[in-house]
């Protein structure tokens, strides 16, 4: 019988006992990589007076203020999803404002990206091209020669849907995803008269593909707004939220509300984080607000406590927005 | 509108371009590279037709894409988005529209019609209070098991009178959808006329397929002339091909077509092939340029289409 000798004993002891140290201190690092954007996030708040400020001033201020470097962007490309669900020439409230998505497009040029698009899957008209003249945004990417992606038509894959808040399956998705090294999340600072308030998370209905999901994406909204802003955040992890803040809209939300003007542009790399702090500026508890307390602490984090503010001090830039008519929040 | 008598140069030279990109053996896409998919297809199809000069046969793209549309028909008779994109089926109007009146396609347009009505959007009971129009009508969807909206209602309506089942009960219950779905202040959104009591925006493309789908119903002339002020009030702006399109074919359903007409579509023409060649954009300028293009969607004459 082949016994071991006791200074083996004692060695193989030390190993597995320093490897199990290891192991665990790895883990251990490993779950706090995984979990730290979950539980503690930065988010930028940046005052902008209005649309003709130096935009590409304060946006660069508030990456730089994230630590989004030059490093982190070199080479890369970079898609921006602006908010255009509805187009409308006398309401440019409803969308995010062209020049915000040109100055973002700009810094991300500065920062020596590889490329930049824009993207949207409009949800209520189908006629992009229309979309890009009513919202004022194709004459500004012409001119910035930027191009723009119809994400609604656009080549497809799948992804299956983890998250499971709703029973779909699987996720549809445009392939222009599948490019993009970093997402950027544009939305407007809105109400939304079914889920309360639209910002980041809620932007991203928009990458959803109307070929598969419709116009409106009744599909979506059959299923579970909320669960399906969850599912599709889950599935797509933006990279990074830049709320068009500067002139929101309050009341009747998302389309047929008035101009509210907040004077922010707020920013970071954790989307219910961003959205809390909107919600905050807007005088909405963000755990009122269903698809943000479901996303509290699995996406990220919506506890004042668990987010650096950097930039502005966001007291004195919150204003009270009215709600929409009809919406009951949590 | 151009008969294909008198073609002016700039449809001829959209043809061709239409013609260099088309995929051999399939069909069209959304983009250049893109896959080729149903809509693009049958639309590239249909706007070749329209713009077939006088005493020719169909163009061999134009019958291939046919061929191509019946190659990706299902068993059940739906037509989806792509090849590989089975569902949802909500194309199968527009493969109807390109198989009508071909023989060789009989059996192919009965077997989609037959699908076709076999759809149905899903009602909702007492949300009056919420959204202005009527849940409880049967109309169609954009994906199976979902609420109706104007535009799948309205092409399935026109498909079906194309197919001449004008008086069947859908078509019938489809027309219903429409003209309920209407904007007080004249024409029509995707399908929302009111919310919580706020009246929406009417969009122009969505007021030209309604149009056309209820060309010929009596008795409805404070519905059509209020979306064809709204039509005429708008398209001067205009330079989106799809919307111009469906616009002004929608106007001159209802014989309100603007003089200017031609004209802007050749600027925009222009315009369109100057920045991008998209087979969607051109074959939308294609359509809205012919004469022949109302009768490929069933329309059978100006404001005397009788009672459907």
């Amino acid at each position: 019988m082949k016994t071991d000798h006791p200074r083996q004993i004692a060695r193989r002891k030390f190993i597995g006992g320093t490897a199990g140290v290891l192991t665990v201190g790895l883990a251990g690092k490993l779950a706090w990589d995984y979990l730290k954007p979950q539980a503690h996030a930065d988010v930028f708040i940046a005052s902008a007076a209005a649309y003709d400020s130096s935009l590409e001033n304060i946006i660069r201020r508030g990456l730089l203020g994230l630590g989004i470097s030059r490093d982190w962007v070199r080479g890369k490309s970079v898609l921006l999803k602006p908010n255009l669900v509805e187009p409308n020439l006398a309401a440019p409230h409803i969308n995010t404002h062209p020049a915000v998505i040109r100055a973002t497009a700009e810094v991300f040029r500065s920062l020596d990206a590889r490329e930049i698009h824009v993207a949207e899957g409009q949800g209520h008209c189908r006629d992009t091209d229309w979309v890009l003249e009513e919202s004022g945004l194709g004459p500004v990417l012409d001119e910035a020669g930027i191009p723009f992606v119809d994400l609604n038509v656009d080549d497809l894959f799948t992804i299956q849907n983890r998250s499971r808040k709703t029973p779909l399956r699987e996720l549809w998705l445009p392939q222009t995803l599948q490019r993009a090294d970093l997402l950027v999340s544009m939305p407007k600072m809105k109400t939304h008269h079914w889920v309360g308030i639209t910002l980041s998370m809620k932007n991203m209905f928009g990458v959803m593909p109307g070929a598969i999901y419709g116009w409106p994406k009744n599909l979506l909204h059959q299923v579970g707004i909320a669960e399906s802003i969850l599912d599709i955040v889950a599935g797509i992890k933006p990279h990074l939220a830049i709320v068009d803040g500067i002139t929101g809209m309050e009341g009747d939300g998302p389309i047929m509300g008035t101009p509210k003007q907040s004077r922010v542009l707020v920013m970071g790399r954790n989307l219910p984080a961003v959205d809390a702090t909107c919600a905050r500026l807007m005088g909405v508890d963000p755990a009122r607000i269903s698809y943000l307390a479901d996303a509290a602490g699995v996406l990220g984090p919506i506890q004042e406590r668990f987010i650096l503010q950097r930039g502005e001090n966001p007291a004195p830039l919150a204003k009270s927005y009215k709600m929409p008519p009809g919406i009951v929040l949590a | 509108m151009t008969s294909s008598l008198q073609q002016p140069d700039w449809i001829k030279e959209g043809r061709e371009k239409l013609l260099h990109l088309f995929s051999p053996g399939c069909g069209w896409g959304y983009f250049q590279e893109g896959a080729p998919c149903t809509e693009p297809t049958a639309l590239a199809c249909l706007a070749l037709r329209a713009a077939q000069p006088a005493g020719q046969n169909d163009s061999p793209a134009a019958d291939a894409a046919a061929q191509w549309l019946a190659s990706i028909q299902q068993p059940n008779g739906a037509v989806g988005v792509s090849k590989t994109v089975r569902t949802p089926e909500w194309p199968t109007p527009y493969a109807i529209l390109v198989w009508s009146g071909k023989g060789k396609y009989a059996e192919n347009t009965k077997n989609a019609i037959g699908w076709l009505l076999t759809q149905k959007g899903m009602t909702l009971e007492d949300e009056r209070d919420i959204f202005g129009h009527d849940t409880t009508i049967t109309g169609w969807p954009w994906v199976s098991g979902t609420h109706s909206w104007v535009e799948p209602t309205a092409l399935a309506v026109m498909a079906l009178r194309r197919n001449g089942l004008q008086d069947h009960a859908r078509t019938q219950e489809g027309l219903r959808l429409i003209q309920d779905r209407c904007i007080s202040a004249g024409g029509w959104n995707y399908g929302n006329n009111t919310v919580y009591g706020t009246t929406l925006r009417p969009q122009p493309a969505v007021t030209g397929i309604a149009l056309l789908a209820l060309n010929g119903i009596q008795g409805i002339d404070p519905i059509v002339d209020s979306a064809c002020n709204y039509l005429e009030s708008t398209v001067p702006r205009l330079r989106a091909p799809q919307s111009l399109c469906w616009a002004l074919l929608g106007l001159t359903a209802w014989e309100r077509r603007p003089a200017a007409s031609e004209d802007w579509l050749e600027e925009i023409y222009r315009l369109v092939v100057k920045k991008s060649e998209r087979a969607p954009q051109l074959a939308y300028l294609l359509l809205a340029a012919s004469s022949q293009s109302l009768g490929l969607l069933g329309i059978q004459s100006v404001t005397t289409g009788g009672s459907a």
